[in-house]
């Protein structure tokens, strides 16, 4: 030890500062351990209390979700009383319906018009303008079908548009 | 001392040094390293405690809970379950029964992804199809699908409808109509913020609306008088027909107070002008 210098004082103080740290070092950890235990205690035993505010919290979004759902769909709802009272004021006596269909939004009616005007795309047209002005349907496609040379006082008609 | 031991001694002590230094570096090496580890999962944990004990705080307390659940009892009506799809059948035969129109109903479909999901709820619900078949009035029909699509406990959407008129050309229809109802996915919500609904722009016409016409009545029917005109007779003649509009004797194609009379029938005149009047008998 001669060698080493443990007389010297600079070793020894180094040593004992070494020891210290090492002291410190295991202290610390010792006190970390036993802090991480208490938190996870601590956790633990919050738990069913965090789990059950958690549903709490997932129910509430889904009973928003189903409700907004609903105001939505009421919104989407088409008013068919409205539709119904429109068509039977829009068309004019001489067209007739053999068929309506909805599908996706879109109305479709078959029929026919009676005593056909010599322009009857012009007629139609301003049949489709009262519909539209009516708010009953946008974009309305009217087809014509040639007439009937055996009965040229009917011409088939198919009438497309959207419900608003 | 004798050189040689001295020498000894000497490398001796140094490897010693050399070990003693050498573990207690690697020795606090290691205890800091762990330090750290345990400092770090101790924060964590600490955070995860705050966030514990936010989240518990926010449970809500039993009043809130109980109104909580009648929410959720309240929003669930809206949706059916496969099992009581007997319901939405018996609510629309009394909706049918109370607008006087015959139904039939199809066997019930299974539950099937919507075809056009209600933007932003897509993934959240799947609907059960109902085909039904009714038979009845025009206006009759009107009221019954304005009835069936406005019930919501549970909710009917009409998907599809095809309605011809019957043999008779009477007005009275038969209808195939596809009902939706709505079957909530357990525990779903939207991926997204869902857009708010924007209300449709109103009609440009006046509100209230009267009932016309059938338009699937191929009969000649209407009022005797309408636009200052009125239809005092028809003299029924299938090659030159005439009829008598305000006193005045006319035949087809002859002009009365802006209207052409557009053809004459035996028992109506059909006539066009700023709008189309049919005057019948």
């Amino acid at each position: 030890m001669t060698i080493l210098g443990w007389q010297r004082p600079w070793v020894r103080v180094a040593l004992g500062v070494a020891l210290l740290a090492y002291v410190w070092l295991r202290v610390t950890l010792i006190l970390y351990d036993r802090r991480v235990q208490q938190t996870e205690a601590a956790l633990e035993s919050l738990r069913p209390v965090v789990v059950q505010a958690v549903q709490e919290r997932d129910s509430v979004a889904v009973v928003k979700a189903q409700q907004q759902f609903a105001a939505a769909l009421k919104l989407r709802t088409v008013q068919w009383e409205g539709v119904f009272q429109q068509l039977s004021t829009a068309l004019p006596p001489s067209i007739v319906l053999h068929a309506v269909s909805v599908e996706a939004g879109r109305l479709t009616l078959h029929g026919f018009l009676r005593y056909p005007p010599p322009e009857p795309q012009a007629y139609l047209a301003r049949v489709s303008d009262e519909l539209k002005h009516q708010g009953m349907l946008r974009d309305v496609v009217i087809t014509v079908a040639p007439s009937d040379p055996d009965d040229p006082h009917v011409v088939r008609l198919e009438l497309q548009g959207r419900l608003p | 001392m004798d050189p040689s031991r001295r020498e000894t001694s000497f490398f001796l002590g140094l490897g010693l040094t050399v070990a003693v230094v050498a573990s207690l570096f690697f020795g606090m090496t290691v205890g800091v390293q762990r330090l750290g580890q345990r400092r770090a999962r101790w924060v964590e944990l600490r955070e995860r405690l705050a966030q514990a004990e936010h989240q518990a705080q926010q449970r809500a307390r039993p009043a809130e809970q109980t109104r909580l659940a009648a929410n959720a009892r309240d929003a669930a009506q809206f949706f059916v379950t496969p099992q009581d799809l007997s319901t939405v059948q018996e609510h629309l035969q009394a909706t049918a029964a109370a607008t006087g129109l015959q139904i039939t109903f199809f066997p019930a479909l299974a539950p099937e992804p919507p075809a056009q999901p209600l933007q932003g709820f897509e993934g959240c619900y799947q609907v059960i199809p109902l085909v039904v078949l009714v038979e009845g009035g025009y206006r009759e029909l009107a009221a019954f699908l304005t009835q069936a699509t406005a019930m919501s406990t549970p909710a009917v959407a009409l998907r599809s409808a095809t309605m011809t008129s019957g043999p008779a050309l009477d007005g009275i229809l038969k209808a195939q109509l596809v009902f939706e109802t709505f079957l909530w996915i357990p525990r779903a919500v939207p991926k997204q913020e869902v857009p708010s609904p924007t209300l449709a722009a109103p009609p440009t016409s006046p509100a209230v609306i009267t009932w016309g016409r059938n338009p699937f009545d191929e009969r000649w029917s209407g009022p005797s008088q309408a636009e200052g005109l009125t239809l005092q007779g028809i003299l029924w003649d299938a090659q030159h027909p005439t009829c008598v509009l305000n006193g005045a004797v006319y035949g087809a194609g002859q002009a009365v107070t802006g209207y052409t009379i557009v053809a004459i029938l035996p028992k109506a005149v059909l006539l066009r002008g700023p709008k189309e009047l049919l005057l019948a008998e």
